[in-house]
Order: structure tokens, then sequence, then C-alpha cells
């Protein structure tokens, strides 16, 4: 038997079965491997190099000891992990509160509030913190000038420059709504006749919470407990906008910072790089192991959820979700949007508040254009090529047995748990550093590359999720009718998975627009888009052009999910 | 065959049939095909020749290989080692690295879920096979619309795939596997979704089909009545080797191993001891255990070397039992036994008979009157009775 086995395997690495796909699979993983695995790679040996005085290098342990000696580097680490701990605290027990609110209580309103949580999902960062800039500035925020006349207080009670700022932003920008979004699915899916047979089995409402409710959530609640720890712990924009002032540092607006000096100091970004990378380690495999354990429940048509009666409580309930939706939606956007025709940002007691002249001006401006411009065509080109290059890794993944498909798995999830900025960092020192890749620096094609590296997990597991429910027998027919694998491809896999392909693409363009902490470190003058355009603007204090881009980030994210949500209605898009 | 004509030893008397039919033509032919799923061995070294215009089925318990030795012949898996010959053709041989991809093969296949896709529409979902071989459109419009007349789906040409029946669904499929004209139609488990009553329908359709358009069928299935009913030859598989193979009737009446026999049709045993071995019989003593022990004449024999006093079982199918009040004469190859159930199923009676300390099965004609708890006498036809080895 092992006789034959072993005759078997040498047939198969003979080349029996080697195929053109094979080839193109390893040139796949070959592409995978220089964009993602090489540039983190660089950013390991980089740190260990020392540029002595003279101008060579040397191998040594320069830049840690230097990097160590450093009181911001160490403090930043600290930062970083206080921030992510008290975010999640408080972030973390909302986001389920309302995820079980809206999915099996009696809240009045459901659709809306659940669609309001989606709007506050798909909210570029910086224009939400722009409104609300507007609201908590020390000196003129409207909520502390409304504290100021109504208690007759010296100075308001906000300030959203400070570590307790930084929060209420991270709480208010995604942070609730986004463990909203991956834990609602989890609750919607919980079948109650899991519930019911416990309870017709004797044990109480409380018995079967423990026993049944908890143990079967438990892995979904983790997984999001994780990612959501890994999403704060990328953060970048927050940071960067409110942190200077109060000179507080989290590491990656440090690395930004470290390298935007006028001496860039490469050696320590990558050293604390390399921190952040170790130090997250262990939430990597502990995600790992999860998935790995967790097994799925499927839902069938006969499921039945279970709706608890809130009672007495109902409209506390929607008062309370119903405000928060207004807070991180409505309000901020109103504000920023407010404040672009103010004559100056956030001061309303001057003799000609309101003005058009920014709007004048900023449209005249061929930066904004040039940026409204860079962002479509990264975006796009994002978008595009995602939907191909997504579908091509979840199929080689799913339905090839191409033997390096699982070293293709790792490198697709890499990205999500590495931080965009270390990510940006490393490509940085790819397109500056080796010759052949030099001429592209400057260029939109490397941000498409960034922005696509960045949508890469989220796109290649949901075309997955749906190929692997997509029978492999409706490709054998197209095979066995005469199909060769194109001819399949085309007319088959593509428009059977036509409309999560376009659901990801969407995703993909939304991501893409919002995005700044990946390509922060690539931008140029020239292939600048709006988004960090608009940062830039933050950074210099022009609040009012920032306002402004941020009114175009907001029309290229929520507005084209708006479209893609209005059409998909159609056509069987969701996103 | 002629009953009588059987010889007496455990031969295999298909063997001259299967000479007879050889002269048919070839139209697929395997040759030691062997097939590995990691460490299992799912098809062992299987050769099978199918010959031009049959229904051929591959019958056998789930895991026996069937279905991965039809996936071979359609090129969806390849073998680890082995030919595939169509006419002369060679489709596959891995030691000379020789491989047909599918979609060269010339092939239909209808699927056990029917893979209807669910973005075209049944026009276009027939089409498919002309199209991917650019065939013209007035000519693709000409043959699709001829082939949807055949199975019965004229008119629902604009329906989208998953907006069908069931039966509509593999009518489609059967459309789509048989528009380009193929020379072979593979059929995986083609009948399994469809309820009792369409399943009949379906497959007395798809017969009088095959016998018009004249193609060669593979069929694989694991339900026995499927197979004897549909089909010109079977093998029976079992662990991806050919157990028996031949037609329904030589499969039902003469089975030559112990796994034949009982994977076709009910089958009853009883424990026995040879008493003589004599030419066209052998007398058999049942119930030896407890006093005198009856004789029963069997016809049929399969221990290779029988002698007196060695322990067999007789085996013989219920339909062929025919059960007596007790009050008949005493005929030769008769057992007493006493009714424990007796269960009406509609067209007959099914009658549960202890003997001593075995239970059979036996057939009732629904005009007879027994009643539960009353003594019988069995009568065991010497033609239905069967010896076996002991296992």
């Amino acid at each position: 038997m092992a006789k034959v086995i072993a005759e078997q395997s040498r047939l198969t690495s003979r080349g029996f079965k080697v195929e053109a796909g094979a080839i193109f699979y390893t040139l796949i993983l070959a592409i995978l491997l220089v964009v993602i695995v090489y540039p983190l790679g660089l950013l390991v040996i980089n740190s260990f190099i020392v540029t002595l005085p003279d101008g060579t290098e040397q191998i040594g342990f320069g830049n840690w000891t230097i990097a160590w000696a450093q009181p911001g580097l160490v403090e930043s680490i600290y930062n970083t992990f206080n921030m992510v701990i008290v975010t999640t605290v408080i972030v973390f027990p909302v986001g389920i509160l309302f995820a079980w609110l809206l999915t099996r209580t009696d809240i009045p309103g459901k659709e809306y509030l659940d669609f309001f949580m989606w709007i506050a999902f798909f909210l570029p960062t910086l224009p939400v913190l722009m409104g609300w800039i507007l609201l908590m500035d020390p000196d003129f925020g409207l909520v502390n000038q409304m504290f100021i006349d109504w208690f007759g207080l010296q100075k308001g009670p906000f300030d959203i420059y400070s570590f307790w700022g930084i929060i209420w932003a991270h709480i208010v920008i995604r942070g609730v709504a986004a463990k909203y979004i991956f834990l609602a699915p989890a609750f919607r899916n919980l079948d109650s006749s899991l519930e019911e047979a416990s309870r017709i089995s004797g044990r109480s409402t409380l018995g079967t919470l423990l026993r049944i409710v908890v143990p079967v959530m438990t892995p979904a609640i983790l997984i999001t407990l994780i990612i959501s720890l890994i999403h704060t712990l990328e953060s970048f924009e927050i940071e960067r906008v409110l942190g200077p002032p109060i000179d507080f540092f989290v590491f990656s607006t440090k690395i930004y910072q470290l390298i935007a000096e006028v001496n860039p100091q490469f050696g320590m970004a990558t050293v604390l790089s390399l921190v952040i990378l170790v130090c997250m380690l262990p939430l990597i495999f502990l995600q790992q192991y999860i998935n790995s354990k967790r097994s799925f429940v499927t839902v069938t048509s006969h499921f039945k959820r279970n709706i608890v009666r809130l009672g007495a409580m109902k409209w506390p309930a929607f008062i309370l979700v119903f405000g928060f939706c207004m807070l991180v939606t409505v309000v901020p956007i109103t504000f920023m949007v407010l404040g672009t025709f103010m004559s100056m940002f956030g001061f309303f007691d001057i003799e000609s508040v309101w003005t058009m002249d920014h709007w004048k001006r900023v449209l005249q401006d061929p930066i904004l254009i040039k940026s409204i411009w860079n962002t479509v065509k990264m975006a796009g080109g994002a978008a595009l090529i995602g939907m191909l290059l997504y579908t091509l890794l979840a199929y080689i993944s799913v339905r090839t047995r191409y033997r390096a498909r699982g070293m293709i798995d790792f490198l697709t999830w890499l990205p999500a748990a590495i931080p965009g900025i270390i990510l940006g960092l490393g490509m940085l020192w790819m397109f500056l550093g080796v010759p052949f890749f030099r001429p592209l620096y400057g260029t939109i094609f490397i941000l498409i590359l960034a922005v696509l590296i960045n949508s890469m997990t989220t796109g290649v597991q949901l075309i997955k999720t749906n190929m692997v429910q997509l029978g492999k027998e409706l490709e054998e027919a197209s095979s066995v009718s005469g199909g060769s694998w194109l001819y399949t491809f085309r007319r088959v896999i593509l428009p059977i998975l036509a409309p999560v392909l376009l659901s990801v693409g969407t995703l993909t363009f939304i991501a893409a627009s919002r995005n700044v902490a990946n390509i922060a470190m690539l931008v140029t003058g020239e292939n600048r888009p709006i988004a960090m355009l608009q940062l830039d603007y933050m950074a210099d204090g022009s609040y009012e052009a920032a306002a402004i881009s941020g009114v175009f980030v907001v029309i290229m994210t929520i507005g084209v999910a708006f479209i893609a949500r209005w059409i998909g209605k159609r056509i069987g898009i969701h996103i | 065959m002629n009953m009588s004509e059987a010889i007496f030893k455990p031969s295999t008397p298909y063997d001259e049939r299967i000479k007879a039919e050889a002269k048919k033509k070839d139209i697929l032919r395997l040759e030691q095909i062997t097939k590995h799923f990691g460490n299992n061995k799912v098809v062992d070294a299987l050769s099978l020749n199918i010959q031009e215009g049959e229904i051929f089925t591959l019958l056998g318990p789930s895991g026996c290989g069937k279905t991965t030795t039809l996936r071979q012949i359609a090129g969806l898996e390849q073998p680890d080692s082995g030919k595939i010959y169509f006419r002369d053709t060679l489709l596959v041989s891995p030691s000379e690295k020789i491989n047909m991809p599918t979609h060269k093969r010339k092939m239909g296949m209808v699927f056990q879920s029917y893979a209807i896709w669910p973005h075209l529409n049944v026009f276009e979902t027939v089409a498919y096979p002309l199209r991917a071989r650019n065939v013209k459109n007035a000519e693709v419009k000409r043959r699709v619309m001829e082939i949807l007349e055949l199975v019965g789906l004229s008119g629902k040409e604009d329906r989208a795939g998953p907006a069908l029946s069931g039966g509509q669904q593999q009518r489609v499929a059967v459309a789509r596997a048989l528009v380009y004209e193929p020379d072979i139609l593979l059929l995986d488990e083609p009948f399994s979704n469809l309820d009792v009553k369409l399943r009949e329908q379906m497959r007395v359709e798809l017969k009088l089909l095959q016998r018009r358009i004249g193609v060669t069928v593979i069929l694989v299935t694991h339900d026995q009545m499927e197979a004897l009913s549909f089909s010109d030859r079977i093998a029976i598989m079992n662990q991806g080797k050919i157990e028996q193979l031949g037609t329904p009737k030589q499969l039902y009446e003469r089975p030559q191993t112990v796994f034949a026999r009982d994977f076709i049709g009910k089958n009853i045993t009883l424990e026995a001891e040879i008493e003589s071995v004599e030419r066209g019989a052998v007398k058999v003593i049942v119930g030896k255990g407890k006093g005198q022990g009856t004789v029963l004449c069997a016809r049929h024999n399969y221990v290779t070397q029988p002698s007196k006093g060695q322990k067999v079982v007789v085996s013989i199918r219920p339909e062929d039992i025919v059960v007596h009040a007790s009050d008949g004469e005493a005929d030769p190859n008769v057992l007493e036994g006493e009714i424990d159930a007796l269960l009406f199923i509609g067209d007959r009676y099914e009658c549960h008979i202890k003997i001593g300390d075995e239970a059979i099965l036996g057939y009732v004609p629904r005009n007879q009157n027994l009643e539960e708890g009353s003594n019988v006498r069995i009568h065991f036809p010497l033609e239905g009775l069967s010896v076996w080895p002991k296992s």
C-alpha cells in the first residue's frame, strides 16, 4: 500500500497533473510574496542595519539601543495599548447590547436603526472627526459654548484634544457601529429552536442563556473582540489629528512623525513597527485558533427567531439607540457641512458668520480637483482589479488542488492583521530601495497596490463564502458540456458570482476612498487622493478647506454606498 | 436463461453469454483503473467494456467507487493508473501522461443535483454545449427546440432554471446532456432527488428516449430497483471492484457471490448441513440440532467442494417461498412453522414465520386466509434454493 502511494505521489510530482494552471497559480503566489512579505522582510532587515556617520552601513543593534533610549518611543507603545484597552472596554459591551437590542427584541424602528448603524459603519473617519472638533473644541466648540452660556462657566467642560477626547472619537467613529455590523448576523442567525429545546429540557431562561446562548455565541463574540482590538490598534487618523497638540502619540503616529521629519529616522521607525508586530502575534494566533475550531452552524429555512419583549423598556431603549445613531451620523456630518459655509470654522459670534467664499476658492483650486480625480482613479482601479484578483485568489483557495494554496490563504489573510502604517512603511522602503520599482514611486499605481492589499482579506473572504455555496457540479456540468476552463470561468463562474463581485467592488471602492493609514507613507503631491488632502489640511489647521474636502470624501464613500444599495436592491448586491 | 440448463458447479454461467455479447462493438474500455483518495483505495484495478448503444449500470452501496469511476470516465477525476479507451482513442493514461480534458471528451452528463445554472434560462442552459463549440445561431435554435420538444419542455425555454420543478429540472439536465448528440450519456444518480411516482415516470421516459436515439448510457445508482428496471447490463461494485456483471435477470436469479446475493433483492438464509451431493441437486438437512431435521433439495450450489456433513447455509428469495395452511399433503422440501406476524402491505401479506429458532420472511397472496399464531407448512421450491458456504 505504502509503495503504491509513494508511486502515486512520484507520478504526481513528475508532472502528470502539473498543468498550465499550476504555473499561473505560482505566479500569483510570487506576486503576493513580493508585495506583502518582501516589504515586511525589508523592515526586519533594516531595523538591524545601522548607518555610520561616513555613510557606510553595517549590521548591528544600533537602532534598537537608540530607540529604547528615546522616551517618546516607549511612551507611544504605552499610549497605544492604553488607548486600545480603554476603547474596547467601553465600545464592546455597547456593541453587544445594540446587536442584541436590534436583532432579538421588539425595539421599534429596527430597520431604520439598523440603517443608521450601516451608515455609521461606512462613514469616513475624518469628516466625522471634523464635526466633533467643531462641537468639542475647548475654545470654540459649540457644546462648550452652550455650557458657558447656560451655566456661566469660565471654560467649557469638554476637550476633544485629550486622551478622553480620542476615546470619544473612537466610540462615535465606527467603534460601536463596527461591532454591531460584525455581531448582528451572529445574533440574528441564532436559531431559537436551540433555546426552545433547552427550555423543554427543563432549563430556565437564565439557565438557557448561560448554557446555550453564551456558548453558541462565544466564538463569534471572541472573533469580533479580536478583530476590533486589531482595528483599534491600527488606527491612525484620529490620533494624527487630535494627538500632536497635546503631544500624545500612539505607535502609528509616532512612525509617521519619525518618517516625516526633516531627517527621517527610518531605523527607529522599523524598530517600532517590529515591536508592535510582535505584540500583535498572540492576537493573531488566537484568532486563527478560534477560527479553526469554530463550527459554522448552518441556518435552515425552517429556522425561527425568538423575540424578547422589552415591555416598559421598549421606548427608553429606542431613545438610547436612536440618540446614539444621531450622534454618530447626522450630528457630526451636519456640523461638518455647516463648517464649510462659515467664515471661520467654529466661530459663531463674529460679524459675518456665513460665507460661500471657501467653496468658491476651493472649487477653483486645482489641488482639490486633482485630488478628487486621484481618488477616482485609485478607488476605481482598485475596485476593478480587486474584483478580478480576489476572485482568482478565492478560486485557487476553494476550487483547485494547488499545493501552495494554504500559503495563498495565509497571505490573503495577513494584511488584515498588520497595521496599514507598517505595511505602508515597508512598501515605501521597497519602492524607494529597489531600483526596479523606483519609477513607480509617486504614481497612482502604488496607491492602488496599497489599498488592494488593504481590502484583500475582506474581498477574498466574501467571494470564498459565495464560492463554497456554489456547487462544484455547476462547473463540472459546463466542463462536460464542452466548455474549456476559461469558457467555464467566463460563462458560469463569473455571472453567478456577479452580485457578490459588485459588492466586493463597491466595498473596495469605499475602503480605498476613505483610506489614509495604508497610503499615508506612499503619498506624494502628485498622487495625493482627497482623503489624504483633507488630513493634510486638518494637520495644517485649515479647517474650512478640510471640511470641503471632507464633503467630497463623504460623497465618494457613503454616496457610493447609497447608490450601490439602491441599485443593489434590483440586482441582488448586498453591502 | 433456462434454469434446467444450469450447470451444477460454482461456475460463472454468464461467461458464454458475455462472449456472445462481446461481438457487439465496445464503445468504452476501462483497463485496470485504480484511484486513491489519500490512503483510501476507492477504485481497485477495475476493468470494464461498455458496448455501443446499451444501458450499462454501475450498482453498489455508497462508497463503493461507482461515482468515482463515472467521474473518471467523464474526466472530472484522473485515475492514478490504468487506461480508458473511447473506441480506439486513448482518453487517459497516467503512465503515458495522456489525459484528454473533460470538455473535449464529447460526453453528456446528468448530475445528481442536476447542476442547473441559476443565471441562465432553459434555452440558454440547453444551448450551452452548442455555444461552447461555436455552433451557428440558427443551428443552435433548431437543435435546442428539437431536444426540448423531445424531453417535453416546449414552451418553457424562457423560464429561469431554478424556477422549475424537480422533474422539469431533470428534463433540462437531460436535454443539455443530449443536445450535442454525444456518443455516451453519463447519469449520476439522476433519479434520487425525485419523489417515488415521478422517479418511475422519468425512468420509463428516459428509457424510451434512449431507445429512440440509441445513445450509450452509463448509469450510476445505489437503487437496485432502478438498476434492474433500467439497465441492459449491470455491474455490481463493492470496495472498488466489480463483484458480478450481467443482465438484470442473471444478477437477480443467479447471484454468484454472497455480496451480490444480499445486495440485490430480499433474501432469507437457513443454517444447514450437506446430506448428499447428486447431479443436478444437493440435499441438505435443516434443523438437525433438534431431533431429526428436515431434508431440503436445492438446485444450485456455490460451495466449491461440497462434502457430506459440511456446515452450509441455504438461501431463497421470499417470493419463491410458498406458504400453505397446515393441513396439506406431505410434500418434499417442506418445513413446518408458526406465523409470528402477518403484515398487510397492500398487494400481499408479508408473513414472518418462526421455524424452530430461526425466523424467515415469506410473501402470501392477499386472497389467502391465514392468521397470526397459526401453524403453516412452508414449501421451498427446488429451483429457488441455493447452497452457500457458511460465512
